[in-house]
């Protein structure tokens, strides 16, 4: 039996939703380097994960001391010389917990174009101010309106020092 | 014991943790307005959601299971959890779906409506009184805690799913690489 290393391509695998089929042409990717690129699975909200060939391209975090709710942006690179994306909002739990999801690019001004109009308001859980009565479920409400406009602000922080100051 | 592994599926034989535990054991799932679901399987991947909390007393939530049976048969259970007045925690909702394909198991966790399963004694369970009358105000109020109740509910559901969804996918293909490389003759 031929042995092959954990890092070689493995099966299609049933339980995730793959990339596009790899096109005819010699793409740069796959001239350069080609054992950089792993299998990898990418999480997806509520539906089942991308299953990639890629190398990962950048990682970025705004996690920071003093602020409990932080992002995280991963780009793959795949075997067909598309991009992928993860996207990570670590919340605290009253603000809905971890939230995931990952796309596909077509192409290099498809990805900021897809990241600037992401809005990271979707993944929060926000206090309904209709209900807040005074006493200590106010006193987290407050908290949680202030940590979102917080998040939101580092979010689109981040966004523009990696994408630069686009007009969306 | 009947040789567990040699029965177990293929693609998840090595996530079986060990050939000496036999984990193939009788289920019975609960249904809503039907009987139980029985058959004799494994349990691949379960998953339970956090407690969704707009207004202090609504505390709702999902549970996900995959199971799949002896005869090949993949099942979805999904449950709907809510705490009454007096802080138990109950069923609310059960669904227990048999598939013969694994592409229509997965289609269902995601296609699933987790809004569908608020039922009234979730709310009466939050809103002390419910608005009634021609009180405009109270209704506008309660239709908006609704809609943020509702919405609340799909995301935890949506963020539970794609969990699940995920930990099955690498357990996958975790197995994948051990079938692959299989451990030294010794070593096993």
């Amino acid at each position: 039996m031929t042995r092959r290393s954990a890092m070689a391509p493995i099966a299609a695998n049933p339980f995730c939703a793959h990339e596009p089929a790899a096109p005819d042409r010699a793409s740069p990717a796959i001239e350069s380097a080609d054992h950089h690129f792993h299998p990898v699975i990418l999480p997806r909200h509520g539906l089942r994960p991308l299953h990639i060939c890629g190398r990962a391209l950048l990682h970025v975090s705004n996690r920071c001391v003093g602020l409990p709710a932080w992002s995280e942006l991963t780009l793959f690179e795949t075997r067909t010389s598309g991009l992928a994306s993860t996207l990570t909002h670590h919340l605290t739990e009253s603000l809905g917990g971890v939230w995931r999801d990952s796309a596909l690019h077509a192409n290099a001004p498809a990805l900021p174009r897809a990241i600037q109009a992401h809005d990271p308001m979707i993944a929060l859980v926000l206090p309904c101010a209709d209900l807040v009565v005074p006493g200590e479920s106010c006193r987290q409400a407050g908290e949680d309106i202030a940590l979102a406009g917080l998040f939101r602000g580092a979010w689109f922080g981040m966004v523009r020092a990696l994408f630069g100051n686009e007009p969306r | 014991m009947t040789g567990a592994l040699q029965d177990a599926p293929t693609h998840l034989q090595p996530h079986l943790p060990g050939a000496h535990a036999d984990l193939r054991r009788p289920f019975r799932l609960r249904r809503h307005g039907e009987s139980p679901l029985r058959f004799v399987g494994w349990l691949l991947q379960a998953q339970l959601g956090a407690p969704s909390i707009v207004v202090a007393p609504a505390c709702f939530w999902h549970e996900l299971g995959l199971y799949q049976t002896v005869e090949g048969l993949f099942v979805v259970e999904i449950v709907a959890w809510s705490k009454d007045r007096a802080g138990l925690a109950r069923r609310v909702r059960c669904h227990a779906l048999a598939f013969e394909a694994l592409d229509d198991a997965l289609g269902a966790i995601e296609g699933h409506d987790p809004t569908a399963d608020i039922c009234p004694s979730v709310l009466s369970a939050a809103f002390a009184e419910q608005p009634s009358g021609f009180d405009w105000l109270a209704h506008s109020r309660y239709s908006h805690i609704l809609a943020m109740f509702s919405g609340t509910v799909e995301a935890r559901y949506r963020a539970l799913a794609g969990a699940l969804l995920y930990q099955i996918a690498l357990a996958s293909a975790r197995a994948a690489v051990h079938r692959a490389n299989p451990p030294h003759p010794r070593l096993a």
